[in-house]
């Protein structure tokens, strides 16, 4: 931030920076809105590849119907 | 497996009438199997539903040293329900988990091999990793948890890839420990858990768990939540 706020307070001034300078002024604004899309790509991304489980599901619907049966043999009556 | 450790199960319950019996059998069965010590606490916080009086059956049947009952006469925090648990549990290793069925005992011995692995001081189940996953999340929940968790991942550089989550294995006095250094509430709560454990220097291993929702469309995440969330971060970006 330093150089910058040199830049656009004209503490430091040359040929570059007067022929770059509204590409500079703008620069943070594009550095935030980059990382903003990068953000938006990676958080979408990990919600296409989100693992959906399946066959957990299925498991523990199995397992629930298993559990409830044995905990009748051992005298708990679940509704 | 476990060698000469026991481990304690910390049950909070709130209306669970349904699902205790069925965690329990989980439970049971996956310990048993696995040739593990351990006993389940189940800390009913008054449930209108009469989860203790199945709590009290299902005590007689797998007894007393396997299923130890510590109600609470109401509703009363999650931390203070940990607290609650630590105080009576008997195990030099504490596992969280809820008893709603999201989270499935087999996962446990897992965690266990992790924590002997690389002597852990805490291990924390993932969703986030390998083949960690969820079931019954429709694409709004699955956008605000991604989304949150990589915002988190961003600020807090955590060391863990699940924050949120709450089915993990401590030792003892870790949890301990955690426990009396966090003052947030709910799912904040367990991301401060996981933050100061990095910050305290204890070590944290994760094993990819599924998630199983079974009460599809009921999503709890609405402003309030997402208004909580963002407080929370901001508090442990503050303090850390």
């Amino acid at each position: 931030m330093g150089p910058w706020t040199a830049v656009v307070t004209n503490t430091v001034k040359n040929e570059f920076t007067d022929q770059y300078f509204m590409y500079i002024l703008l620069l943070p604004l594009v550095l935030v809105a980059m990382f903003g899309l990068v953000s938006v790509a990676i958080i979408a991304h990990r919600v296409y590849n989100f693992n959906v489980c399946n066959d957990a599901a299925e498991e523990l619907t199995r397992q629930i119907k298993e559990a409830k049966e044995d905990l009748k043999k051992k005298g708990l009556k679940i509704d | 497996m476990g060698g000469g450790d026991k481990y304690s199960v910390l049950l909070p319950t709130y209306n669970e009438r349904e699902n205790l019996p069925i965690i329990t059998w989980l439970l049971c069965k996956y310990f048993k199997e696995s040739n593990i010590n351990y006993e389940i606490i189940v800390i009913d916080d008054g449930s209108p539903d009469g989860t203790l009086e199945v709590a009290k059956k299902l005590q007689e049947i797998y007894g007393e040293d396997r299923i130890v009952l510590r109600p609470r006469a109401k509703k009363l925090g999650l931390g203070t329900a940990y607290i609650h648990g630590i105080k009576h549990a008997t195990g030099n290793y504490v596992i969280i988990m809820d008893a709603d069925l999201s989270h499935h005992p087999k996962f446990i011995p897992e965690f266990i091999k992790k924590q002997k692995e690389g002597n852990y001081d805490l291990v924390s189940g993932t969703r986030y990793v390998g083949n960690g996953g969820v079931y019954g999340w429709d694409l709004k929940r699955k956008i605000i948890s991604r989304g949150a968790n990589y915002v988190t991942q961003v600020f807090l550089r955590p060391g863990a890839s699940d924050l949120t989550g709450s089915f993990r294995l401590y030792r003892k006095d870790v949890l301990q420990k955690l426990v009396e250094s966090c003052v947030s509430k709910g799912y904040v709560f367990q991301m401060e858990l996981i933050i100061r454990a990095r910050q305290f220097g204890f070590t944290i291993g994760e094993v990819p768990i599924s998630f199983v929702d079974r009460v599809y469309g009921e999503s709890k995440l609405g402003g309030s939540e997402i208004i909580g969330f963002a407080k929370g971060l901001l508090y442990l970006f503050a303090t850390t």
